[in-house]
């Protein structure tokens, strides 16, 4: 039902509906009726004011008095009729009725006139009342009764006193104003029917209008009603032809992303998706076959991204349906900061790793020593695939590959805390939080890598595909962490200009490090096997009879380019990837190899030992039968043995490194603490390892001054002799610095003075030479004896 | 697999074509090959290993499997489609073991593999296995054998 609405509808426009209802055309003709009474009263008032004034001036006439007196009354009821008239006291019904009563008497008064006064002329007034009242105001039996009456009752009056022509003359002018009062009534009535035919059709026009209007106004209402609903239920409903036009949207759009539905209406809704080139892609090919095809619009809900007014974005689930002629209907529900993980591949998606970075940047725990790593990963041509081979494909695909992914990082072991997330269509992302190995995140990348060569399997199918992936590394202060994701992008960026299927590093130059490192864990599981590696021996002389008592071996990793790699960086690289016990087991080996060389080469009796570096990595429950069985493979005693280790063993889980290495001290294999004075633990702890003999660091050997003993060395001395420790000096370079060495009552030194460390070879043609160390001991002259 | 143009010309050393991106390793190969008779070309990835095959014509592809732009699985199955390489068998050499064992699932016969780091004796021994001890002769297993070194 309609109501009408006063609010919307237009003044004109009501007006117009008045006019065209009967009633109310009735009641304006009802009402001009009565303001002209109320005029024609006041003027007949006025006209009746100037008769008696005529008639006063013939007072003396007796014949006047009665006039004069008519003429007052009827001033007296017009003014009255005027004032009741005016003050809306007479109903419209009485309009006629009023009529009837003025034209009589004011036709009594006429006739009285004529009759008193003997004056025709008076009959004038007469036609004019009859033209002027009747034809206009009366209706058709009123004027038929006042023109009868008006004729019967002038010829009753005139017959007495007007003769002949005149006569004739007089009522043939009330006969033609009777007449004319007809015709003004006949002419009234025709514009009254016109006026109702006119407004018979316009009523019909009106009344298809307003049913017209009608139906709008119901439409409408049931559009807010239905917008008033969507917008309290905060989903926002979006229609989409098949080229992405948005031909609805609800009003929730505003208080969701910022716009009015004006503001998009029309617009291309791909251009409101902030995803990459690939996924809008995607989405075209997708609403040009769920056109097509109403099955194969989605069935899962999904999500994208979608750009705000502000220029932000917010996570849109969608859900959706076909609608009629190909559009497709998408409930959309605002998920932003909602959901944590990605639908397809049930990883984590973007929101968490974001979450993951941001917590990270701020909390940044061993900025100094540890670094956070993002790797992105995203698949080489899936474009390409996803156009060949159908969405459903690409997404199958996508959840293999995630799968994958989260395989790679259960194999590669990173001991820190990661994170795989699902970024946005073909793109993933790994955090590698915290971590104290800077090759992490290639050593990652490179598996993933590995793992990509072996195809997809779709529906019996092998697919190939190759992946690119960006390594962004930071360390240090928060605001580098934050940098991290978009870094990681650009190096993903740079692994894709590269053709694909390879990972680039953001800033490789600032990760050289990271880079180098990557490259000798490569090269070392190599080295192992294509002995790259060799063992130097530097002798260690014996302070009491100036001959070679022992060689330290020490390993030595030469690259096929010539590069020599510093044992302390390849060590380190053994000891991360695990190849310590490898390359332990082959150090002790080989230098085992060489003492038996040495003592088939007739030098037995210097009877030298051997000592091999022991690292804190190699010491766990396996290593003194490791050690036995290489003893006795290579037909070793225990005691021409000498394990060098550090403080560092003490670090973590000290009694069982404690433990294990009294076991090997009661198999009878000599300890030396080597570094001694620069370790982590205090010198307090010295007499809880069982170490035979301790080693003076170089770097305070280096420190000791020609005529100043060196109070550090001093105290180190005495305290390895209260508890009954030898003593080694290594890098002894000078001759002043062994005589000092030796006047503090070091056992043992080793160093450049002597020689620097050489191939096994080299090791037994120094034994063969009698080594005697004398008071005037020449550098320059040991050198030459000592072959470097 | 007993290529045609190795019995045609059996005095001729056998041929070895090495794909592999890391170069370093390419190199020690090459040079443990050459210096045990054989004819050795060699490629950087997938695709180069493919154009350099048909050219060469190689009785035995050593390859790795993880390279930029074409993989080592997807250089042996594209070989496999090519008539002149069909017959060639492959020596996957992977970094990895979870690699080993895929690997050896998609192995065609005469196929092997082995994973790194191989020693330049298991090297040798495997493509003697190939080939036959003579670096001239080209007699070969025939038959899919993964090696995992643990």
């Amino acid at each position: 039902m309609h109501q009408p609405d006063e609010t919307t509808t237009e003044p004109g426009q009501e007006s117009f509906r008045k006019l065209n209802d009967r009633a109310e055309l009735e009641a304006v003709f009802e009402r001009l009726t009565l303001e002209t009474m109320r005029l024609v009263s006041a003027g007949l008032a006025m006209v009746f004011g100037i008769f008696l004034a005529f008639n006063l001036l013939d007072l003396p006439s007796r014949a006047v008095v009665p006039v004069a007196t008519s003429d007052m009354v009827l001033i007296l009821l017009f003014l009255a009729i005027n004032r009741l008239l005016a003050r809306d006291l007479i109903a419209p019904r009485w309009a006629h009725a009023l009529g009837l009563v003025i034209t009589l008497l004011v036709l009594s008064n006429i006739l009285l006139t004529m009759a008193l006064l003997a004056e025709p002329f008076y009959t004038l007034y007469v036609m004019v009342l009859l033209v002027g009242v009747g034809g206009l105001m009366l209706s058709r039996r009123w004027i038929a009764i006042t023109t009868g009456s008006v004729i019967i009752a002038w010829t009753a009056v005139a017959t007495r006193f007007i003769e002949g022509p005149e006569m004739v003359h007089y009522g043939f002018t009330l006969v033609a104003a009777s007449a004319l009062a007809w015709m003004l009534y006949a002419a009234r009535s025709h514009t009254l029917r016109r006026l109702e035919s006119l407004r018979m059709q316009s009523d019909s026009k009106t009344r298809d209008l307003e049913r017209e209007m009608a139906i709008r106004h119901e439409a409408e209402a049931r559009i807010r009603l239905s917008d008033e609903i969507l917008g309290r239920v905060g989903n926002l409903v979006l229609v989409a032809d098949q080229t992405g036009n948005i031909t609805y949207v609800s009003p929730s759009i505003t208080p969701i992303l910022g716009y009015s539905p004006d503001e998009v209406l029309g617009q291309g809704w791909l251009e409101l998706t902030r995803e990459d080139a690939e996924i809008r892609d995607q989405e075209r090919g997708y609403l040009a076959e769920a056109a097509a095809d109403v099955d194969s619009a989605r069935s899962e809900p999904y999500e994208r991204r979608v750009l705000t007014k502000d220029g932000g974005e917010r996570w849109i689930l969608w859900r959706d349906t076909p609608g009629p002629a190909g559009t497709l209907i998408g409930i959309g529900t605002d998920v932003t900061g909602r959901i944590a993980v990605d639908r397809l591949t049930g990883l984590p998606n973007r929101n968490q790793l974001i979450d993951s970075l941001r917590q990270n940047a701020e909390r940044a725990e061993h900025p100094e020593t540890a670094s956070t790593q993002l790797l992105s990963i995203d698949l080489d041509r899936f474009k390409l695939l996803n156009e060949s081979l159908g969405f459903m494909t690409g997404d199958k695909i996508l959840v293999q590959l995630g799968r994958r992914l989260e395989e790679c990082i259960e194999l590669s072991k990173i001991r820190s805390e990661t994170l795989l997330a699902r970024m946005s269509g073909d793109e993933f992302a790994i955090l590698i939080e915290e971590t104290e190995h800077e090759s992490d995140g290639i050593r990652l990348a490179d598996r993933i890598l590995e793992r990509m060569s072996f195809p997809f399997e779709i529906d019996d199918e092998a697919v190939f595909l190759t992946a690119s992936i960006g390594i962004a590394i930071s360390s240090g202060s928060t605001a580098s962490r934050q940098d991290i994701q978009p870094n990681a992008e650009t190096a993903l960026d740079l692994a894709k200009e590269k053709g694909g299927g390879s990972y680039e590093l953001f800033d490789a130059a600032i990760h050289s490090r990271a880079l180098r490192r990557w490259s000798l864990e490569r090269k070392l599981r190599n080295a192992l096997a294509w002995n790259e590696l060799h063992l130097a021996f530097q002798p260690i002389v014996s302070v009491a009879d100036s001959k070679i008592s022992g060689f330290e071996a020490l390993a030595r990793w030469t690259l096929p380019s010539g590069e020599n790699v510093p044992p302390d960086e390849f060590v380190s690289v053994a000891e991360e990837m695990g190849l310590i016990h490898q390359l332990g087991e082959w150090a002790l080996r080989d230098a085992c190899g060489s003492l038996n060389c040495w003592r088939n080469a007739g030098h037995s009796l210097f009877k030298p030992g051997v000592s091999v570096n022991l690292s804190p990595y190699e010491i766990d429950e396996k290593l003194t039968d490791r050690v036995s069985r290489l003893l006795t493979e290579a037909k070793i005693e225990p005691s021409d043995l000498t394990l060098e280790i550090t403080e560092s063993v003490l670090i973590e889980e000290a009694d069982r490194a404690i433990s294990i290495l009294s076991e090997l001290r009661s198999m009878g294999i000599n300890l030396a603490l080597d570094d001694f004075g620069t370790g982590y633990s205090s010198l307090s702890n010295l007499h809880r390892l069982p170490v035979t003999s301790v080693k003076i660091d170089r770097s305070f050997v280096r420190a000791m001054e020609p005529g100043r003993p060196s109070k550090m060395v001093e105290s180190i001395v005495i305290l390895a002799r209260n508890l009954d420790l030898e003593i080694v000096a290594e890098g002894v370079e000078t001759l002043d610095q062994y005589h000092q060495l030796r006047d503090l009552g070091c056992d043992f030194v080793q160093g450049y003075l002597f020689s620097p460390p050489v191939p096994s070879t080299e090791a037994t043609a120094l034994l063969s030479r009698s080594l005697t160390i004398h008071q005037d001991f020449d550098p320059a002259q040991a050198n030459s004896d000592f072959p470097t | 697999m007993t290529s045609e143009t190795s019995t045609s010309h059996p005095s001729l050393p056998a041929r070895i074509l090495v794909v592999d991106d890391d170069e370093h390793l390419v190199l020690i190969v090459q040079m443990v090959l050459t210096k045990a008779g054989y004819e050795v070309q060699t490629a950087c990835d997938g695709f180069q290993g493919l154009e350099r095959a048909r050219a060469f014509l190689p009785d035995l592809v050593i390859s790795d499997i993880q390279m930029p732009r074409m993989g080592g699985v997807e250089f042996r199955s594209k070989a496999g489609r090519d008539p002149d390489l069909s017959e060639v068998p492959f020596l996957f050499i992977t970094g990895y073991r979870e690699s080993l064992e895929a690997v050896t699932e998609i192995l065609h016969a005469g196929d092997r593999a082995l994973q790194k780091p191989v020693e330049p004796s298991a090297l040798i021994g495997a493509v003697e296995g190939f080939l036959g001890k003579d670096a001239s002769s080209h007699d070969s297993p025939g038959t899919a054998q993964p090696e995992n070194r643990s």
